[in-house]
């Protein structure tokens, strides 16, 4: 005789349990029993679809089975045709809880879609997306009426109206605390809606063409308060940093593969933001930033707490003052500098007290600086070693001795 | 100190400190309507259950207290031994700490059966919540 165990668990212990699930065992305990399938509908928060046109049919009895969505992914493949607007408005319809939506490679959802979603979705807080139909027209539709509206993520913005080449998108609401710009042609586009939101504390721009100097300058006049920063490929010069500086309360800052930036720039950003927590430098082998601009750094930011440094040339120089001067330190990482040897390793060894986590990837160290690193960083709980020709297993096992 | 009796679904009764009968919401919010003079009853939580989840709550009081020797690690061995139980027994465990509203011990319990769950295909997860009392039996 056989007996369903799970029937001495209440409908709400059991969606306790579900609750603990990735959405993808989610999924699967769906599948279990009748039982499990309408309480994992009844429950579930998160939605992943693939949003090919095909679903369309589908989306009615999708939309009634989960009726608690709050975060919603429709992904489409660039090659596929997509859902579109009907689709778009059906679901702002059923979810009118929710809170956060992606979508990516919906190329048939237009300005129209958004506009009539933007009508609906009162309780927007995220939104992301990246290669659709839709341009500054939708944009601009859900930033004036999604009040709540704090964290908006565009990659390739695609739908720019042919009417409308030059609309700009307006800060709307102005409650945008967290904005991502990648990918963009016509970044630009969105100067208004950076420089009008008062409340933005992270800015991330990745690989926007067009000069950035210049935009930095009013962004950073118009948001002194601004908390974190990430340029990525970006055309900035050391102007831009200069403007970064003004950023008094900057707590973190990504400079990654900027390649005309240089050890100025790093030192007028060392004087301006004294707050700097964490930080990041990728110098792409142009060779422009290293130990000169590091050591400006360590004289002036000594809250600093985390540290990447990606092809730079550093040397025991300017690890030693960091060592010295930024006593709560205690994450870093350098990755593919050739300069980095034994002897910086023994430099982070001997001074570097309040390391807790180091990551060496592809630098020219041996045993002998992995296993002196034993005798010294009294907090280092983890030690990662990727990538580096002459470190042997052997080496790390004579540390994990000691 | 103050004592809480409780008494279990069998009627057993079991004495504790009424600091650690309040870890328990739902206790909590008995004794603040109805006192502390007469026993609480659980009709909902067998003897067996309600002894284990004293034994919890008592040892995680205990290591949190200040001067506690106890580290992470002896904690986290303490809570793997204590949801090392048949799946029957795990169940009821939920259930008691949902009707007892004790969260620590919701959130073991019902992470313990997610871990079980997690990764299984349907059918194999269907067999392993209905096989276990051929197995008993």
């Amino acid at each position: 005789e056989q007996e369903d165990l799970t029937l001495l668990v209440p409908d709400e212990c059991l969606e306790w349990i579900l609750h603990k699930l990735s959405p993808g065992d989610r999924t699967q305990s769906s599948l279990v029993c009748r039982r499990w399938h309408r309480l994992e509908g009844r429950s579930r928060t998160q939605l992943s679809l693939a949003a090919h046109a095909d679903v369309m049919p589908f989306l009615p009895r999708i939309c009634s089975r989960f009726v608690q969505l709050t975060k919603i992914t429709l992904k489409c493949d660039r090659r596929d045709p997509s859902i579109n607007d009907r689709a778009l408005v059906l679901i702002s319809k059923h979810c009118k809880g929710l809170v956060k939506l992606k979508l990516k490679g919906c190329k048939d959802v237009t300005d129209e879609g958004i506009d009539h979603f933007s009508r609906v979705a009162r309780s927007l807080k995220k939104f992301s997306c990246g290669s659709c139909g839709f341009g500054p027209l939708g944009l601009n539709c859900l930033l004036q009426r999604c009040a709540d509206l704090e964290s908006l993520a565009v990659k390739r913005l695609r739908g720019i109206s042919q009417a409308f080449p030059e609309l700009l998108i307006s800060p709307g609401c102005g409650r945008i605390r967290k904005l991502c710009l990648k990918e963009l042609r016509n970044a630009r586009l969105f100067g208004p809606l950076i420089i009008g939101s008062p409340n933005l504390q992270v800015l991330r721009l990745s690989k926007n063409l067009g000069h950035w100097d210049k935009l930095l300058e009013a962004i950073t006049e118009h948001l002194p308060h601004l908390l974190e920063l990430h340029v990525e490929r970006l055309q900035l010069s050391d102007r831009g940093l200069q403007a970064v500086a003004q950023c008094k309360s900057l707590e973190a800052l990504y400079v990654v593969k900027a390649s005309e930036c240089t050890n100025f720039g790093l030192s007028a950003v060392a004087f301006g933001c004294r707050h700097l927590k964490r930080l990041r430098l990728d110098g792409w082998r142009s060779g422009r930033i290293g130990d000169e601009g590091l050591i400006s750094i360590a004289k002036r930011c000594r809250e600093l707490q985390e540290l990447v440094l990606i092809r730079l040339s550093i040397s025991v120089g300017s690890l030693t003052i960091i060592g010295s001067n930024c006593a709560s330190l205690e994450r870093l990482a350098v990755c593919n500098c050739e300069s980095f040897g034994d002897a910086e390793l023994c430099c982070i060894a001997t001074r570097f007290r309040a390391l807790r986590k180091l990551c060496i990837r592809s630098c020219s160290i041996t045993n002998l600086g992995v296993e002196g690193l034993g005798n010294g960083c009294p907090a280092l709980t983890r030690l990662k070693v990727r990538n580096c020709n002459q470190v042997t297993s052997e080496g790390i096992g004579n540390l994990r001795v000691r | 100190m103050v004592k809480v009796t409780l008494k279990s679904a069998e009627g057993d009764v079991f004495e504790v400190d009424e600091e650690l009968a309040l870890e328990s919401l739902m206790v909590k919010n008995m004794i603040e309507d109805v006192g502390l003079d007469s026993a609480i009853s659980l009709p909902n939580v067998s003897s067996t259950i309600l002894a284990k989840v004293i034994e919890y709550i008592k040892f995680h009081m205990d290591a949190q207290k200040d001067g506690s020797k106890k580290t992470s690690e002896e904690i986290k061995a303490f809570d793997d031994d204590f949801v090392n139980v048949g799946i029957p027994t795990l169940f009821e465990m939920v259930l008691a700490s949902n009707y007892l509203n004790v969260k620590s011990l919701l959130s073991l319990t019902c992470n313990t059966v997610a871990n079980m769950i997690k990764t299984k295909p349907p059918a194999e997860v269907k067999e392993m919540f209905t096989s276990a009392k051929q197995a008993k039996a």
